[in-house]
């Protein structure tokens, strides 16, 4: 591998994709209703404009057996008075949201595709506005439906300095370091008995 | 296999991050066992290859396996992952005896002049010692095995995927702390004696087993999300904290009694003395120097790829291809909708163009030059014999190229050229136009030396390109006689850009054209692999160029090249565009246009010129070197150009990645129009950007500190070529190190603004 191909790797070492793919953080809502047992899990500090994984666990009532076939819709609404629109990125790149101007509700689906534990049903989604929104997961299984609800407090965005803040160091960091190391070999260099004074000529 | 079991197989979770890391670790590490193995073979046997590539693959198999994915729904799950990252994976990659062949996998100049000064600093080896100390290792992993397990902290994990995170690494980190006084790994020399293993294991089984008795047997569940967590497969909250117990008891018991076992009967048989502390019974051995100098890397010798850069048709058709693009592109901006997002002369040139010629100049060298689509005109010129002039005295320096350059960006932001796809064709056409009158009257090259402002961007860039058109033997060319590189011969041109080869240094002035490679009769020219800006640091006599600390002109055209790169993306920026109306309506003007071309020339001519004239004054007070101030202009402003091309990279990248896709569309779109329908149209799909807004900002801020360091290290570099004590060069450099720190500073503020996106929007929700 040649230089370039190193600086090339470990640039890439510092690439945050930035997606939402944790399956969830803290739990929500855990209800049994009808023949399912439901648990909502959404990471634990959503933020306004960041992805945040929303999961869902289905389970046969009775047996505890995960249910890998329900259909999951999850119906978010904005915190009220907000001002939110339907915008192209409330759900990422992953998925769509659809928008009801009369509700002001967006509906996302939830899939098995989209998590990483197959048990599961996730739909990673950005929440463009601030507050409290109102999460309803409705889960549809052979004519049997039922709905659950939490609330999703999101927090306003951090500065993006400080998700830079890592990447802004690095400069300073690099310059330490470098400074220490001219030091070092600095240090070395004078250590070493120069070619021109007696000790270093070789005894005739 | 039932639906369930196949959904826990696949859960598995990718972190390209993780991956990579672990991918760059392994190929580090094999590029030196590869050298140590050939020279230091029963040091280096293949099984510690494979130990050390089994060790970082049980790492990635504990974060990406559905291990991970359950971890929060199962103690059980939780424990295994914890089990991998603490015990199986550690000592493997110890075993692998990491620390020479990683060494010796780092170029041999970053391990020689950057590591090693660390490796030997008393400081940091005493450091390296009391921490590799076995009852400091003990201890650390005593501490982090029981500050994890308190139910509040390991809550905490389960809560928050940062700290989630950071459990890991402690228990890995603490893991390889405690496994390096058992394995012992070369070069390092073990502390305490070998009977101490044994007990040193022992005694962490005993905290081990007391942990896990108190999982096993407690009577209520300890971790609070494991109880709230839904159940799977039947079992409940507390019986699947016995289960983790019994993991963590009986296969983590294993691990410390089985290497404590073996190493006790290694200490009672009769060989038990082949290892003491302070004496090794292994022979000192011969640690041989980092791999010597290798021939660089060659594009030229390169299968496939070297002998169509060879081939003057391989050039040609090169040339045709931006040549034919460029005509398309004039056309459509001449009789194609006025539209820039919809138009060729709107997409290609101002997104693709712009961004794949700064990528392969940072990635490879100037080879858009190489492909100039200007070439057949000035061969056309070329043909019509009336080349008898030479370029005027007067002229042979840069400075109207640095006005025609100036001229450019001004008219760019001016006249709004990528928003108006008719001036982007009547430029391209003004520029056949000159490209063919030039070369019609001067000979030589005088276009592409003297007058091309988009070859002299490139010629800056090219500066801290990682690949150099230069002699592969200096002694082949001393015994040269023809030097047919420049003469040229009867079958081949020389340079026209009068380069002699053997005196060319660095890549200004070079169009990467070839002829010195195919006119060279001893195949004595390639295309080499050089460190990037390190040219920037000497100062010898260049063929047609002269010293660079005499050439005012190329100091001006670096200052212009790097002070463009900041101002051409500020001038998009909403707050830059909010001041400009500001000030228009302070004055009275109908149109902010006035203000724009006032800016422009204070940003690219007063402000660059200024702040260098200050600098230049103001270091070589401040340093009492006896240097004259235009040497120290000439110098250090090409030392800035790593961060102006950092800058340019990271601003094209940005239109890349947003407007990436509509180039189909507009393909599409002018296929159609001319009667000749493409695919079918993608109508009302909406174009993904390549990267997202977080991920575009790190790409860009990396890519600006890569910039940021390269300019610190020339500036270092050049300022000891004046001064030898470091006081002194830093006080030389300190100036221009705070006008780098302000461009960088004001270029992240820069990435940080909403930008105007100027047409280059999706193009289909137009259509």
């Amino acid at each position: 591998m040649n230089r370039v191909g190193y600086i090339l790797a470990l640039s890439m070492l510092g690439l945050s994709l930035g997606d939402a793919r944790a399956d969830g953080g803290i739990m929500r809502a855990h209800e049994v209703q009808g023949p399912f047992v439901v648990t909502i899990f959404t990471a634990s500090e959503p933020q306004q404009g960041s992805p945040v994984d929303v999961t869902v666990m289905v389970q046969e009532r009775d047996s505890n057996d995960a249910i890998l076939d329900a259909t999951v819709k999850l119906i978010l609404t904005p915190p009220a008075r907000s001002l939110a629109k339907p915008v192209e990125e409330v759900c990422g790149t992953w998925g769509t949201a659809g928008f009801d101007p009369n509700s002001e509700r967006f509906t996302v689906a939830a899939t098995r595709r989209l998590a990483s534990n197959k048990l599961l049903y996730a739909a990673p989604i950005k929440l463009d506005v601030a507050g409290t929104w109102q999460l309803r997961a409705s889960i549809q299984r052979e004519g049997d439906v039922v709905k659950i609800s939490c609330s999703l407090p999101v927090s306003p965005p951090p500065h993006k300095l400080i998700g830079l803040l890592p990447y802004l160091i690095l400069p300073a960091l690099m310059v330490a370091l470098f400074a220490v190391n001219q030091w070092l070999r600095r240090q070395s260099l004078g250590k070493l008995p120069s070619p021109l004074t007696p000790q270093a000529r070789p005894a005739c | 296999m039932s639906p369930i079991s196949q959904a826990i197989l696949s859960s598995w979770s990718f972190d390209p991050k993780m991956t990579l890391g672990i991918v760059a670790l392994l190929v580090l590490y094999l590029r030196g066992w590869l050298v140590l193995h050939r020279t230091l073979p029963a040091r280096f046997p293949r099984w510690r290859l494979f130990a050390f590539a089994g060790g970082l693959v049980v790492l990635w198999l504990a974060i990406a396996s559905p291990l991970d994915a359950f971890s929060s729904l199962l103690l059980s799950a939780h424990m295994v992952q914890h089990l991998l990252l603490m015990s199986v994976a550690p000592p493997l990659i110890l075993l692998g005896a990491p620390l020479l062949p990683l060494l010796r996998g780092l170029p041999r100049k970053i391990a020689r002049d950057g590591v090693a000064p660390f490796l030997i600093w008393p400081a940091l080896r005493r450091l390296g010692n009391a921490l590799i100390n076995p009852l400091t290792c003990w201890i650390v992993m005593a501490v982090t095995l029981s500050a994890w397990h308190v139910p509040a902290a390991f809550d905490l994990a389960l809560r928050s995927p940062g700290w989630h995170k950071v459990e890991h690494a402690c228990f890995f980190g603490a893991s390889v702390l405690f496994w390096w006084p058992v394995v012992r790994p070369f070069p390092s020399k073990p502390q305490w004696p070998l009977w101490s293993v044994p007990v040193y294991l022992l005694a962490t089984d005993l905290l081990n087993t007391a942990l896990s008795a108190i999982l096993t047997f407690s009577d209520h569940v300890l971790f609070r999300p494991y109880l709230e967590a839904p159940r799977l497969f039947g079992t409940t909250a507390l019986s699947d904290q016995s289960c983790a117990g019994v993991i963590m008891w009986v296969p983590g018991s294993l691990v410390f009694l089985i290497p404590a076992a073996l190493m006790a009967m290694q200490y009672l048989s009769a060989g038990h003395l082949l290892v003491r502390p302070g004496r090794t019974a292994l022979k000192p051995v011969y640690v041989p120097p980092l791999p010597g100098t290798k021939t660089p890397f060659d594009l030229l010798r390169m299968p496939i790829i070297g002998p169509f850069f060879r081939a003057q048709s391989g050039r040609r058709f090169m040339q045709a291809v931006l040549f034919m693009a460029a005509i398309a592109v004039t056309i459509d901006g001449l009789f194609g909708p006025q539209v820039s997002s919809m138009n060729l002369a709107g997409v290609l040139p101002w997104t693709y163009g712009r961004a794949f010629a700064i990528i392969a100049l940072l990635a490879a060298g100037n080879f858009f030059c190489m492909a100039c689509p200007f070439m057949f005109f000035r061969e056309l010129g070329r043909r019509l014999g009336l080349r008898q002039r030479s370029w005027p005295q007067a002229l042979r320096s840069k400075w109207f190229a640095i006005v025609l350059l100036v001229l450019f960006f001004w008219c760019y932001e001016v006249f709004g050229l990528w928003d108006k796809p008719i001036w982007t064709a009547r430029l391209i056409i003004n520029y056949f136009l000159a490209a063919l009158m030039i070369d019609a009257l001067f000979r030589g090259a005088s276009f592409c030396k003297y007058v091309c402002p988009i070859g002299q961007f490139q010629f800056v860039a090219s500066l801290v390109s990682p690949l150099e058109v230069k002699v592969r033997q200096a002694d082949v060319c001393a015994s040269c006689k023809t030097h047919d590189c420049l003469r040229g011969n009867e079958r081949q041109r020389g340079c026209e850009m009068n380069l002699h080869l053997p005196r060319k240094s660095g890549n200004l002035d070079c169009t990467f054209c070839l002829d010195c490679v195919r006119a060279c009769p001893h195949e004595n020219i390639g295309i080499m692999a050089v460190v990037p800006g390190m040219d920037l640091v000497r100062d010898a006599p260049r063929s047609s160029i002269g010293r660079l600390s005499r050439r005012l002109d190329i100091g001006a055209l670096a200052l212009v090249f790097v002070f463009a790169g900041f101002a051409n993306p500020a001038f998009m920026t909403a707050p830059v565009v909010a001041f400009q109306d500001a000030v228009a309506a302070r004055l009275g003007l109908d149109s902010p246009l006035a203000v724009t071309r006032v800016l422009l020339l204070v940003a690219l001519v007063f402000l660059p010129g200024t702040l260098a004239l200050a600098a230049a004054y103001g270091s070589r007070v401040a340093s009492h070197v006896s240097v004259g101030a235009r040497e120290l202009f000439c110098r250090f402003s090409l030392s800035l150009v790593p961060l102006g091309a950092a800058m340019w990279a990271g601003h094209f990248l940005f239109h890349l990645s947003t407007a990436w896709g509509s180039a189909w569309t507009v393909v599409q779109r002018a296929a159609k129009d001319t009667g000749w329908p493409l695919l079918k149209s993608r109508d009302g799909e909406l174009v993904s950007p390549l990267l997202g807004a977080d991920a575009m900002h790190v790409l860009q801020t990396l890519v600006l500190d890569a910039g940021l360091l390269l300019t610190f290290y020339l500036m270092w570099r050049v300022a000891l070529t004046y001064a030898s004590r470091g006081q002194d060069a830093l006080r030389l450099l300190a100036p221009w190190a705070a006008i780098s720190i302000g461009l960088y500073a004001f270029g992240i503020w820069i990435f940080l603004q909403p930008m105007q996106m100027r047409g280059m929007a999706d193009t289909m929700s137009r259509l």
